[in-house]
């Protein structure tokens, strides 16, 4: 009798999967995990919804996670006191080297971007204020380590400033429009730049390093958190209506955005998860009754591969591949009422 | 110097601790822990000038018995990181971890040793001693290690500490530099000697061109009674030559150079039309040589001189100015003249050309003799020569 339901689920791509608990050690809700591009490190941050935002390191093998270390900007030194920090948005790159930049602020600071390397818990600010002064955030680097991009304030809005790596140029101005620019996405070989604008609403914007510029997006609602995958822009969309959050993708180049999932749940700050070979985006359904399933979504709109985790309220997913298998990282409450958010790792080989 | 710097990195990895001979008093507590309260709130805002002004405060302290504390030693091993002097960001890391072996100390110790090696460079006056990466990383604190080196090696021609491993050059002379606390040991010598040992060979060869235009007077002519001799002329002329330069050493040198020396130079005779009526034309002044300088060269940094015997071979016109004189007008040697004297010349060497050459601007003179009257004469130039870039490392 139970044969027909399991050969359904099988077809369906449907079966439940045991995740790995990571030991984040802290009292808080864990969110916006990251894998380092090689999936030896997992950056996620801590939010006890009170006092600070605190950002963790976790190195991962096989689905385990060892101690983690929390990163502590200067000036919070866990040994000698401080507090009231923020530390997040991390984000990381392989070249030159494994490495993690994130922001980070002190209380009653400017938000400052700091590098740190995996296995040292000693960040250093990345760019001083002789190099641009105010509030410095939201850090993205192209996969290929060319091209540095993040959003500063020094102007009254945020721009967007784009620093080529390696060079003596100081970070130049991509996108400084009298609106307020945010969530720059640098493709993998750091010519081109997506990036969202609130003016009415809230739309999705392109820069080329040879100067072209233009508009990927401009829908009802907000368009926002762009991501790269391959020559596709995927982002969130509130289209149809305030609390509806789709996911879409859209041509690097413009053209009629496609839907992809409708009715997802929004990340803290991430943009969309892509698996890495660039051709899945990686969702979790908004409602509450399908909270525990994550969704692989093909961007050719080919099918849908659901995997359900038996937790409850998943969300922010992070795909990386590591010695030859394929590892998610989500955050989920362990069961209904449970006070904060776990941070899980799921084995999703072949899937 | 390797001896130190080992002894350096040993001293602070095992941790000696020095006794502390003098006690403390309240106002040198008070005034440790108001620079503590301020290190702190600096550190916060990356203001890492200040933190630093702050610890060398609590340095000073120290010898009046206040004794830095863990956080002390800490703040001021991140205000030295992010100023780019990891040496002494290592030594206070080490310090710190010596009190207290904080996890946050002792890994940002680890990470150092693992990014950074050791070297010892040292150069002596009038080497050229860049410093330069093979890449530049941009990761700020180790571009700053990189930035303050090479401060070092050109303001004090010597940089005795951590650099982040990779491959540089110092001075023309590759090395790669390993991550750890084995030595790159690199002393850049002055040319100011030779090894007896050593086949012969000169220290630097490069072309030698001087350029420019030369005022040349055709003095007044020593000849016997009733011999017909052209009067004193003068003129302006190029003077351009080319040739090679050999060193010696840094100080001394040889050169020897092949040119042209000419002057022209009109004269106005009021009787020229009937001159020409009469198929006596004439025109002016002329001298064509060409000769042959050689002689030592000496370097006193961008100051050249050089100097040496000068012989030369030509032809030569002279018109005679005096209208009174309407037999002789105007002479022209009948074969070539030869003459003999010698020059000097003093260059000021204002930009290098390339790698190997500098460019110079000269002043020259000297003066021949062609056996009835001396010709002196002076030039301006532009001087091309080799620079004594080699160094014996």
């Amino acid at each position: 009798m139970i044969r027909f339901p399991l050969l359904l689920s099988v077809l369906l791509g449907f079966s439940t999967a045991h995740a790995a608990e990571i030991n984040t050690q802290s009292s808080g809700h864990a969110q916006n995990p990251v894998w380092s591009p090689d999936g030896d490190w997992l950056a996620y941050e801590v939010n006890n919804l009170s006092t600070s935002v605190d950002l963790w390191l976790v190195k991962v093998d096989g689905g385990m996670g060892s101690q983690g270390r929390q990163l502590r900007i200067p000036g919070a030194s866990r040994s000698f006191g401080g507090g009231g920090t923020v530390v997040a948005a991390p984000v990381w790159t392989s070249k030159p080297s494994t490495m993690l930049f994130f922001e980070g602020s002190n209380a009653g600071g400017s938000l400052r971007i700091y590098y740190a390397m995996p296995g040292s818990a000693s960040p250093v600010e990345l760019i001083s204020t002789s190099t641009a002064k105010g509030n410095l955030s939201a850090p993205t680097i192209s996969p290929n380590g060319k091209r540095f991009a993040f959003v500063a304030d020094a102007t009254g809005n945020g721009d967007i400033l784009v620093w080529e790596l390696g060079g003596s140029k100081p970070p130049a101005v991509a996108a400084n429009t009298n609106s307020s620019e945010n969530f720059p996405a640098l493709n993998a070989v750091g010519d081109r730049l997506a990036f969202s604008r609130k003016g009415n609403g809230e739309d999705l914007f392109y820069w080329n390093v040879d100067g072209q510029a233009g508009s990927l997006s401009d829908a009802e609602g907000d368009q926002s958190r762009p991501r790269w995958a391959g020559d596709q822009v995927v982002y969130f969309s509130s289209q149809r209506g305030e609390g509806h959050w789709d996911v879409m993708a859209v041509n690097g180049s413009g053209g009629r955005p496609r839907t992809l999932a409708q009715d997802v749940r929004l990340p803290v700050r991430a943009a969309p998860a892509v698996t890495p070979d660039g051709r899945r985006v990686v969702v979790v359904s908004s409602n509450p009754a399908e909270g525990d399933i994550i969704r692989l979504v093909d961007l050719d709109g080919s099918g849908t591969t659901e995997i359900s985790t038996g937790l409850v309220a998943c969300g922010e997913p992070s795909v990386v591949e590591n010695k030859g298998r394929t590892w998610l990282a989500f955050t989920a409450l362990p069961s209904a009422g449970a006070d904060w958010r776990g941070l899980h790792v799921l084995d999703i080989t072949g899937r | 110097m390797r001896k130190t710097l080992s002894a350096l990195m040993l001293v602070s990895s095992f941790g000696f601790c020095l006794p502390q001979m003098a006690f403390a008093g309240e106002e040198e507590a008070a005034e440790h822990h108001r620079a503590l309260e301020e290190m702190r709130r600096l550190s916060g805002r990356n203001a890492w000038s200040g933190v630093e002004r702050n610890f060398q405060l609590i340095l000073k302290l120290q010898d009046m018995g206040e004794s830095p504390t863990a956080e002390d030693w800490m703040l001021g091993a991140q205000a030295a990181r992010a100023m780019g002097n990891m040496t002494e960001c290592r030594e206070r890391l080490a310090s710190s971890v010596r009190i207290s072996p904080e996890r946050e100390a002792v890994d940002l110790l680890s990470e150092i040793d693992r990014t950074y090696g050791l070297v010892d460079l040292a150069a002596e006056k009038g080497v050229d001693a860049t410093l330069t990466p093979a890449a530049m990383p941009f990761v700020p604190d180790q571009r700053k290690a990189i930035e303050s080196a090479q401060k070092a090696v050109k303001e004090d021609l010597s940089f005795e500490g951590l650099l982040p491993a990779g491959t540089y050059t110092y001075g023309g002379e590759e090395f790669v530099l390993n991550a750890g606390t084995e030595v790159v040991e690199i002393q850049l010598a002055a040319l100011d000697g030779r090894d007896p040992t050593e086949p012969f060979s000169f220290l630097y060869v490069g072309p030698r061109l001087d350029l420019g235009a030369a005022f040349t007077v055709g003095g007044e002519p020593s000849v016997e009674a009733g011999v017909v001799s052209p009067p004193s002329f003068s003129g302006m002329g190029a003077r351009l030559s080319a040739g090679v330069e050999m060193g010696l050493s840094p100080l001394l040198g040889l050169y020897a150079e092949v040119g042209y020396h000419g002057l022209t130079s009109s004269v106005d005779r009021a009787d020229s039309e009937l001159l020409e009526a009469d198929g006596r034309a004439f025109s002016g002044h002329q001298l064509r040589t060409g000769f042959l300088s050689l002689g030592p060269t000496f370097r006193f940094d961008a100051l050249w001189l050089n100097v040496g015997p000068t012989v030369s071979m030509g032809v030569a016109q002279s018109t005679n100015a005096d209208e009174s004189d309407r037999d002789n007008i105007m002479w022209v040697t009948s074969g070539p003249m030869a003459t003999v004297g010698g020059q000097a010349g003093v260059s000021y060497s204002v930009m290098e050309v390339g790698r190997d050459l500098a460019a110079a601007v000269s002043l020259l003179g000297g003066a021949q003799h062609d056996s009835q009257r001396l010709y002196p004469w002076g030039q301006f130039a532009v001087t091309l020569g080799p620079v004594p870039r080699t160094v014996l490392p």
